[in-house]
């Protein structure tokens, strides 16, 4: 009895083991119905292996052969195509395994075949499970709590390694970016989200002078109220118009007219045309016309100018005919703002001299003068004259006082006269040497008791009256300009392009500042050149200075920029 | 369903929210002409706790639906109010920041807030496609109760390649291990061609195979051919049935976990704003 198979088998939902004797030496293994024992599972060969006693002796051992020519047979876990094998081993075949073991000296050898346990669940059909999304591992809450642990990690990690500027609520401006991750140099925390950092924390480092004119209603607004950190401003200097229109949209004053614009919301839209500001005399403060307010716009610069004359072809200048430009006389300033104020010495006397008797040679009247220093000038320089041509005549001649009372000496006589007929000259309306460019009031009658000059003469005038000029230096001075930007316009369309009307212009009334439209043509929101309330006003009055205590020496702004 | 939950109640959520979007819009031109507009402002402030109080309200649907006693509105409504309140956060938090958006965790809120949304907008254009889809398929026979019929069939294959040849018990074993394999399957449905023809290519599989076949058991893999590509047409059936299920099931999966970061975002977002 050499084989003895033990099986366990389910009958009529019982378990019972049933043991089947086979004769022979060689025992076979497979799926089909002829084997000695029978494993049903298609995963098993036909035939699949046998166990042959081969040996006669009693030390000889079964031997186990696999004959699926791919060693589909396990012995002790190892695939094996031949192997001896005894009790105790365990040989495993498709889901089943054989235990070997024998009773006793001269017993059959016992195989004791198992079946996994769970093959039948194995084999279960499971499409539907497999197919529905349910049943995968990674439901919606694991998926849940793994985004929010990583978007929690995350902003842990980030502050952790000092990232702050993720949490901020905006970009911090160019300039505040060395101090971005350094919120408590600002910021103190817990404050009510709808209140902005104190002005103290600002004029620690910025000195901001109060607005001009504080004649507003309601106090000033606190720095961040304009200069808003942390919401998109990329320089806090340019600062939107809103922040300008909340007020000026609706300007009102304590008492009495506003000296501006009352409703002003953008450049665009509706600021008003320009007004220039023209001194007044006996006025404190000069008048503002708008430049399309044509009866009020008169320039009373109490000057004669007339700029067609000097722009004509070949004019005569004092080396023959030119033509002169608009930078014959208007001069940019330094940095090329401004153009700097007209001066008879620049720009009038290389043609227009203010000569007054061949006989004193090249002798010119200085300027500006008042005329008593005019006639000053004369008398001193005729004196001078005299005393340079009459040299022979009066050397050796004691000096004299002359007495109170007595007559005029004859140089005396001759001094007077040639001043009275200077001064003619000069204040003629035939030579136009002052009364070319001022207007001058003449009293009637002599001067008797003059209190100028060393003495009177038979036909000396009372002096005549110089009204003051009034030449504007700055015409927007509400506004700030700088020709430099402007250069390229200039070099094209030349000063005309924006000072319309310039080379027309006969009248010394005529004001030739440039219209809101034509700087709209260029400045214009949304696509234009920049049109900010900031491209030429000014908040903060820098006359005004307000002193700030710099709490970072330079020293340590200059580090925290090469990033120490 | 007559009613469809897009136009439920006489279309009125879709009236308060195209209401709300037209206030909303004139809101927000006034006040961007008065200043800066940003979260910090009076307006903007307003317009991030309307926007909190939506997003509480939407994510009260999740809690209601599993409340089938509840009384407290119908689903219906409480997924039409869902739909439109939606779509409303992607007008009240863009006017919250003023439209500005950077690399930090408030942006990081607002992307989570589009996912969802836009996730939402699939899950809506999804509902109202597929299920006439499916169920025009199950008219047949449901994808859950195929499992049944298959395993009839597999029993049949088994009976039949009992005391067969080597290679006719693989053609069987093969098969059988393809439809009790255990792998999931669910997520490739949604990625995989729906026009591919596997009877075809089982068709050419059995062809190749009949050749391996002993000519004794040529009748007996006729008929188990017949079986095999039985079970083919019903894991088609499945696997159709369930591409358009898991369809419907899937965008939830992006949907749900965003929203849920979403409040985590939200909080820290708060803390942020309200710590400076």
């Amino acid at each position: 009895m050499p084989f003895r198979i033990v099986r366990r088998v389910t009958r009529r939902g019982e378990e019972q083991t049933v043991t089947t004797d086979v004769a022979g030496d060689v025992l076979r293994i497979g799926r089909g119905t002829d084997n000695d024992v029978l494993l049903d599972d298609l995963g098993v060969s036909y035939s699949h292996a046998t166990i042959t006693l081969s040996g006669t002796q009693p030390g000889d051992r079964p031997f186990l052969r696999d004959l699926t020519g791919a060693s589909l047979t396990l012995v002790n876990r190892l695939p094996v195509r031949e192997a001896p094998v005894g009790p105790g081993d365990l040989i495993r075949i498709g889901p089943y395994r054989l235990r070997l073991s024998v009773g006793g000296a001269g017993e059959p050898l016992t195989i004791q075949v198992e079946e996994d346990r769970d093959k039948a669940a194995d084999e279960k059909v499971a499409l539907f499970p497999r197919y529905n999304l349910s049943t995968t591992r990674w439901s919606k809450g694991v998926l849940s709590l793994i985004v929010s642990l990583i978007v929690l990690g995350g902003a842990a990690l980030a502050f952790g390694v000092g990232k702050h500027g993720l949490f901020m609520p905006g970009a911090v401006s160019s300039k505040h970016k060395l101090f971005a991750n350094d919120c408590l140099k600002c910021h103190s925390p817990w404050k009510a989200v709808w209140k902005v950092v104190p002005d103290r924390t600002c004029v620690a480092c910025h000195a901001g002078p109060p607005h001009f004119q504080n004649v507003s209603l309601t106090p000033a607004p606190q720095c961040a109220a304009c200069h808003a950190e942390h919401k998109g401003q990329a320089m806090l200097a340019l600062t939107p118009d809103q922040k300008c229109a909340a007020c000026h949209g609706d300007l009102k004053v304590k008492e009495g007219e506003p000296r501006f614009a009352s409703s002003v919301h953008s450049f665009t839209a509706d600021h008003p045309e320009f007004a220039v500001s023209l001194p007044l005399s006996g006025q404190p403060l000069p008048k503002r016309v708008r430049l399309n307010v044509k009866e009020e716009l008169v320039d009373r610069a109490q000057l004669k100018l007339n700029h067609k004359l000097h722009l004509a072809p070949d004019l005569a200048g004092p080396n023959g005919p030119e033509q002169l430009t608009c930078s014959s006389c208007h001069q940019p300033d330094a940095q090329g703002a401004y153009m700097q104020p007209i001066t008879y010495q620049r720009d009038c006397l290389r043609c227009h001299l203010l000569d007054f008797d061949d006989k004193v040679g090249a002798k010119t009247v200085p300027h500006p003068q008042k005329p008593e220093e005019v006639r000053r000038f004369l008398q001193a320089t005729y004196a001078e004259y005299y005393v340079l041509t009459h040299e022979s005549e009066l050397r050796g001649r004691p000096s004299f006082r002359r007495l109170p009372g007595a007559p005029p000496t004859k140089e005396e006589l001759w001094v007077g006269d040639m001043t009275v007929k200077a001064e003619q000259y000069l204040y003629s309306k035939k030579t136009k040497k002052c009364l070319l460019c001022h207007m001058l009031g003449f009293p009637e009658g002599q001067a008797r008791a003059t209190p100028v000059g060393i003495l009177s003469a038979p036909g000396l005038r009372l002096l005549p009256v110089v009204p003051k000029t009034a030449v504007p230096i700055r015409w927007f001075p509400n506004s700030v300009f700088d020709h430099a930007p402007h250069n390229d316009l200039i070099k094209q369309k030349g000063c005309v392009a924006c000072h319309a009307g310039a080379e027309a212009s006969e009248q010394t009334e005529d004001v030739l500042m440039p219209s809101i439209n034509s700087c709209r043509t260029c400045h214009f929101d949304a696509g234009g050149a920049r049109a900010q309330c900031v491209e030429c006003h000014v908040y903060h009055d820098k006359t005004k200075p307000r002193q700030s205590e710099h709490p970072y020496e330079l020293d340590e702004i200059k580090k925290r920029a090469r990033g120490e | 369903m007559n009613e469809s939950f897009l136009s439920y109640g006489g279309k009125r959520w879709l009236w308060f929210g195209g209401l709300s979007a037209g206030l909303l819009c004139v809101s927000y031109l006034l006040y961007r002409r008065q200043m800066l507009p940003h979260g910090g402002t009076p307006m903007g402030l307003t317009y991030g706790v309307l926007g909190t109080v939506v997003i509480l309200i939407l994510m009260v649907l999740g809690i209601r639906k599993r409340r089938y006693g509840s009384g407290l509105g119908t689903i219906q409504g409480w997924t039409s109010a869902h739909v439109y309140l939606g779509l409303l956060t992607m007008l009240l938090i863009p006017m919250h920041a003023g439209f500005k958006f950077r690399l930090d965790i408030h942006t990081l809120a607002f992307v989570l807030m589009a996912i969802v949304v836009i996730s939402g907008v699939v899950g809506i254009v999804l509902y109202r496609t597929v299920p006439p889809r499916l169920t025009e398929y199950e008219k047949s026979i449901q994808a859950d109760k195929v499992d049944k019929e298959l395993g009839r069939l597999l029993n049949e294959m088994r009976a039949l390649a009992k005391d067969k040849s080597d290679q006719f018990a693989r053609v069987c074993q093969a098969e059988i291990s393809r439809l009790t394999a255990r792998h999931h399957q669910g997520w490739r449905l949604l990625w995989t061609s729906q026009w591919a023809d596997p009877l075809a290519a089982k068709g050419r599989e059995l062809a190749d195979a009949v050749t391996r076949i002993p000519p004794a058991e040529h009748k007996d893999f006729q008929t188990l051919s017949r079986l095999i590509v039985q079970t083919v047409q019903l894991e088609q059936t499945v696997v159709t049935q369930m591409r358009l299920r898991n369809a419907l099931q899937a965008w939830l999966y992006i949907h749900v976990p965003a929203s849920i970061a979403l409040m985590v975002a939200i909080g820290l977002h708060l803390v942020a704003v309200f710590y400076y």
